[in-house]
Order: C-alpha cells, then structure tokens, then sequence
C-alpha cells in the first residue's frame, strides 16, 4: 500500500507544477491568453458548457458499441484463422487493411452512409477490430503445447477445448486485446466525430469551438479526452485484469 | 509441420498477387494516375518524416537527460501517457488558429503524434535495464555520465526501437488526419478528404490503398533496417 | 607480524527494514588468499559479497580495505555474476575491454586474458551465440583484463551444469596461477569449496553468522578424489546438513 503510495506522489507534483507554471505565465501576460487559456480559464469555460455532459455521453456511447462489436468481430475471426487453414489468407489482408489510418475510412464512409452516428461507429468498429484479431491471434499461438496435449487426452470437444482450456490461457492477451481496443478506438472516435459529427461528441466540441475560436474549450476537449481515457483505463480495465489475470498469476501487478 | 508453412507461404503469396493486381487494374481503368499523385505521395511522405525526425531526436534526447533519475521517470510515467491517450488530431483545430493553415501545423501534429509514444517507451527502457549491468559499470570504475550512455542507452535499445516503430505508424496516422483538416493542396490526406467534395468514389478508394501502402511499407522497411544492425546482431531479438 | 590483512570486515550487521539477515559477521581475509563464504541457499552469502563489492552497506559495522572504509564499488574489486552480466553490445572482445583504461595497448591485453580463459577463436563473436561456460569465462576474463588486486565471485558457475562446473573449477585454477589474486567466492557447493579455496568460512541460515571455518591445506595440484580433500569435505558438509536439517 505504501508503495503505491509513493508511486503517485512525484507525478502529482510535476504535473501541480506545470499547471501552476502555466497559469503564472497566463496571469502575468507572458503567453497570449486568446490562443493560450490558462488552466482556470479552461476549467470555467467547460463547466459553462451546460450540454458538456450530452458531448461526453455521446462519445463514450459510441465507443462502447464500436468495441464491443469490434472485439467480438476479432475474437471470432481469429479463432476462424487459428482453426481452419483455408483462413490463413485472411491474416494477410487484415495485416494490409490494418495499416490504414482508422481517420482515413471516415470520408468513405461519410459518401457512403453520411455523416452521423453510423458512420462514427462504423470507424469504431473497424479500429475496435485489428488489435483483438492479432492479440488473440498471437495468443492462441503461443498456448503451452502441452496444455492443448492435454485436453486432447480427455478428449475435449472443440467448444469445451475452446471454453476451458484455450480461452483461460489466452487471458492475458485477451485483456491486453481490450485495452489496446478501448485505447484506440477512442482516440479515433473523437477524431471521426471531428469531421462527421453533427451534434454531439468531444470531437465535434472540439471542432466547433474552432468556428468561435474558444480556445478554451478546444484545450478544454483534448483534456478532457485525455482524463476520461484514463479514467476508462483505471476504472475498468484495470479491475477486469485485477479479476483474472492477476489472480491466476499469470501477470504481475503493475 | 512444414507441410502448413508451405501451404501457408502458397496463400500469402496468392494473396498478395491478387491484392497487386487488383490495385493496378483499378487505379489504370479508373484513370485515377496523373503524374500529380507523386506530389501529393511526396508531400505527405515528406511532412511525415520530417514530424518523425524532430519526434525521434527530441523525443529521445529529453528521456535521457530527463530519465536519468528514478523519480522524474516515475513523475514523468502517468503524464506522458496522459498525453498519448489524447487523439492528436485534437491538436490540429488549436494548431490551425496558431500556426495557421501551413506546412508546420502538419509537421507538429505529426511531432505530437509521435514524440509521447517515443518518449514513453524510452524512459520505460531506462527504467528496466538489468541492475547488473549498470553494478558492472560501477565495478568498472565508469563515471554516472559513462554509465549512462555506455550502459543505460544500450541496454535499452530494444525498447527504444519499439517506441521508433509506434512512433512511425502514429506519425503516418497523424499525418493523415492532420492534412484531412488542414491541408489545401497537396497530401494524401487532402485528397481523400477532397475526393469526397467531389463524390470521386475511386479516387478516394484508390488513395485510401495508396495510404495503407506507404503505411506498411514505412512499417516494415525503416526498422527492420535498423533492426538487423543492432539487437538482431546483439541476439535481442 | 607477516601477512596483511587487506580485507578486514567488524561485526557486519544487515538489515531490510526488520529483517536481519546478517547478524555479526566478523572476516578477514590475508592478500593472496581464496576464501570461500559457504552456506545455504538465501542465507545472506550474496548480500555479504555485495557488500564487500560497495553495491550495499552494511546496517552496522564497517568494512575496510587496505584500512580504507569502504562506501562504493571500485576498481580494486572485481566482480563476477553469477547471471555473467555481460554486455550484450560488445562482442566479447569488447567485453573484455571494458575495464582497461589505457587506450594504447587494450586490445593486446584483452586478447592475452581472452586466450589465457581458452575463448581466442571466439574474440569478435557477440554473447548470445556463446554457452553458459563461455560466458563466465568472458566474464571472469573482463574482470581480470584490468588487474584488480581483488577478485569477488558470487556462485560463478550456479548456472551450469555439473561437468561443466567441475572443468570450470579447474579452469579458474588454472587461469588464476601467477595472477597473485585475492580472491572471495560464494557458493552454496562444499565439493567447489573444498576444491578451491585456501580457507572455507562456513555460514549459517539467515540472519547469517559465521559458524565455522577451516583451513584447506594442501600440497601440489588438487584433486576431487584425494584423502585429505573428502576428509575436509566431510567435515564441513557435516556443519552444513546441521544447519540446513539434513540427517546424516
């Protein structure tokens, strides 16, 4: 307890720090404060914004859905690829596809589908997608040989062998796959909804506030998609590791 | 065994002469090649390396003044990777306000793409070198300035070059997205973007291929150059 | 009044916080001398070494060299790992170079040290391609190359197998003669301490204490087989199975 402690206290401090630093520097004058807001002028500005709420709902809203089916798109098709060997082809696609910007897709889909959710999500799902395929990927291929000898032995059939052996030692890639998941489809989210949006979404915040130049709430946006991102990542992620992999040992506690 | 790496190497190998073959067909019938594609692939290639460049020298110069003690790397942790959660097309309406719409607001979203992911990943390296290695350099009489950069910077190499490749495949992201929203002319970005202005259905498809190209390409072929000089040679692989 | 003592250690006291791991160890070790620290597994014997080494200091007490106390690690001590701690960079060459400051004639000197350990042919090939063998004598080569006047070994050869540590022990031996070396080594082995050392001080379980120590005398070359060498074993493993609960 002590240490976790102790690992908290130096980043608080540089980051206390560089916000006072930054608010000095605004109140005194030295920076220009239209293109620069300080801290506090940041903080104000997004309370003002009473729809704030609406904007962040949204884009955690789509995020949810697009990983959601995203993961399970991946999961799916990697077992397909593990499992059956007419499906090796499709690794090499995805590897291709996979270099591909998620941003690049929107205007596509923004021609094909129009602008809005649908197109937002369908981003989503597409970068939810590439980093569960190859992490589960990976995984399957990394299983302890004799785990597999072994449920082969007592003759598991496909679904049990999957269910209770495969899956339970895949895990840890299984909750890496949902991080690197949730980490990317957001930033990409937000991204999408900068272009695609039409009424709510940090994105879109974002990209609107450029039209009145409130450059308050432009930092205000790329703050608050940074804190709620990590509170995405601590809240959740860390607890659903904390449940399995940590449990059964087979990571250590960060 | 080998009988599947056979039969996988055959289908890799149709797969990619039917990617190839389809994309030549496409772009040739659909006329989407003038000349002018080359300014836009060398514009947006040129604005990525050279974000990528500035990330690299600066991403790695301030870790290691920054990371030779053990608490500012711990400070430094959570706020570096506070600052790579944050999309970096976020950054490019603020930038267009500041810096306008030029060559150097997409040259600095593509620096902030980058330099977080590179500055994580080498401090993250400075912090897991073999405390063995770095005792040794002390039995060896080596000064603190010595052991950091005969020791500490080599033996985190591997890591260092796993921030180079994140880096490389978030600057062609940045990239892309920053020429979306601020580009006028010229870049792969600007012309997906615009392709959609014009209903060009083909030409955007087209583009889109060229960028998933040049993102692999930069992808494999810039490290594994590097690689094979260094920890491939040192058996860090 | 004719041998000096140049490692002298007063009444080591080590502590993690409550753990006391070393409790009042007292040693001294003549120039020239082999002495081996023996004791179970997790005793303390490595957080001696690494004392002796300046990487730790102790709770209480004070260890000084050549009446110097010591603070930090240093060029006068020699230090080889038992995980070799070699740099993956350098070739082994390079390796050995590491310690020679003048820059004239370090490579000569690092080849000399290089085929004095039997590893000439393998001068300019990098670590990872070299067996556990190898490797500790790059290691124990690196550390002779700049002459330091001693050698600390912490279970050296632990990693290997135990033909290979028997041939190892010859080697360092061998490698060793001439040299003039001060040498202090750790093992958990009696037959490596009875086979090496001039003196063998035998450690207890933690928190370590010094319960007995022996003289091994022996003329001419050593052998594995010898009366005098299984006596010596004998009774030493005979202090050690008590501290460790082995019945006999």
């Amino acid at each position: 307890m002590r240490d976790r402690i102790l690992k908290v206290i130096p980043p608080i401090i540089l980051g206390l720090t560089l916000l006072y630093i930054w608010q000095q520097l605004g109140e005194r004058d030295l920076i220009n404060t239209a293109l620069f807001p300080t801290p506090k002028q940041i903080f104000y500005s997004l309370l003002d914004t009473d729809i704030i709420f609406k904007h962040i709902y949204s884009s955690l809203l789509r995020l949810v859905i697009s990983v959601a089916i995203g993961y399970v798109l991946g999961f799916t098709i990697a077992i397909l690829i593990s499992n059956f060997k007419s499906m090796f082809f499709l690794e090499d696609i995805s590897s291709f596809f996979m270099s591909i910007p998620g941003i690049s897709w929107a205007p596509l889909f923004i021609m094909t589908i129009g602008f809005g959710d649908k197109t937002i999500i369908a981003v989503g799902i597409i970068t939810a997608f590439f980093p569960v395929l190859y992490n589960v990927l990976y995984g399957l291929r990394e299983i302890d040989k004799n785990l597999i000898n072994i449920s082969k032995i007592i003759e598991y059939s496909f679904l049990e062998e999957l269910t209770m052996v495969k899956l339970p030692a895949i895990m840890n890639y299984l909750t890496i796959a949902l991080k690197l998941s949730f980490a990317r489809t957001w930033r990409t989210i937000i991204a999408v909804e900068m272009i695609a949006a039409t009424m709510y979404g940090l994105g879109y915040m974002i990209f609107d506030a450029r039209e009145l130049f409130n450059s308050s709430i432009m930092f205000g946006g790329i703050f608050l998609s940074g804190v709620i991102y990590y509170l995405i990542e601590s809240l959740i992620i860390k607890n659903i590791e904390l449940f399995t992999v940590v449990k059964w040992g087979m990571r250590q506690h960060s | 065994m080998g009988n599947e790496a056979a039969f996988m190497k055959k289908q890799r190998v149709i797969v990619i002469a039917v990617l190839i073959i389809v994309f030549i067909i496409y772009s040739i019938y659909y006329n989407t090649y003038s000349p002018k594609i080359l300014v836009h692939i060398l514009k947006s290639l040129s604005r990525m390396l050279l974000g990528y460049i500035f990330a690299v020298i600066f991403g790695i110069l301030i870790s290691v003044l920054v990371g030779i003690n053990k608490y500012i790397r711990m400070a430094c942790n959570p706020i570096i990777s506070f600052f790579m959660s944050i999309p970096t097309i976020t950054w490019v309406p603020i930038l267009l306000i500041i810096t306008g719409i030029t060559e150097k607001t997409i040259i600095i979203a593509v620096f902030l793409g980058s330099f977080f992911a590179i500055m994580y990943n080498t401090l993250d390296g400075m912090n897991n070198v073999d405390q063995n290695l770095i005792r040794m350099g002390k039995v060896l009489g080596y000064n603190n300035f010595q052991i950091l950069y005969k020791i500490v910077i080599p033996a985190s190499f591997v890591q260092i070059l796993t921030g180079l490749k994140l880096g490389i495949a978030y600057s062609w992201r940045a990239l892309v997205g920053a020429e979306m929203l601020g580009a006028t002319q010229y870049g792969l970005g600007y012309l997906i973007f615009a392709s959609r202005k014009f209903y060009d259905l083909n030409r955007m498809i087209s583009t889109l291929l060229i960028i998933a190209f040049f993102g692999y390409l930069l992808n494999r072929l810039l490290i594994i150059i590097i690689e094979e000089n260094t920890i491939v040679r040192w058996g860090l692989k | 009044m004719g041998v000096e003592m140049i490692i002298e250690c007063r009444d080591i006291i080590k502590k993690y916080d409550e753990l006391i791991v070393i409790n009042k160890v007292n040693l001294s070790v003549k120039k020239g001398e082999f002495v081996v620290i023996l004791g179970p597994s997790g005793c303390g014997k490595s957080t001696f070494l690494f004392m002796l080494a300046g990487f730790e200091r102790p709770s209480k007490g004070k260890i000084y060299i050549h009446g110097k106390e010591v603070k930090k690690p240093g060029r006068d001590r020699g230090f080889v790992f038992q995980e070799y701690a070699l740099f993956p960079w350098r070739t082994v060459l390079g390796n050995v170079m590491s310690g020679i400051k003048e820059k004239k004639h370090r490579r000569e000197i690092a080849m000399e040290f290089i085929e004095r350990v039997g590893l000439t042919e393998f001068a300019n090939v990098y670590p990872h391609k070299l067996s556990g063998g190898m490797k500790q004598r790059v290691s124990i080569a690196r550390a002779l190359a700049y002459n330091p006047e001693i050698l600390l070994m912490d279970e050296p050869f632990g990693a290997l197998d135990a033909q290979n540590r028997k041939l190892m022990q010859q080697e360092l031996l061998k490698v060793l003669r001439e040299l003039n070396k001060t040498i202090v080594f750790v093992t958990h082995s009696v037959i490596e301490a009875v086979y090496l050392a001039d003196r063998v001080i035998v450690m207890s379980k933690r928190p370590a204490k010094i319960i007995y120590e022996s003289e091994i005398i022996f003329k001419g070359d050593r052998s594995y087989t010898s009366g005098k060498y299984l006596e010596y074993r004998k009774e030493i493993l005979h202090y050690l199975n008590y501290e460790t609960g082995v019945k006999e």
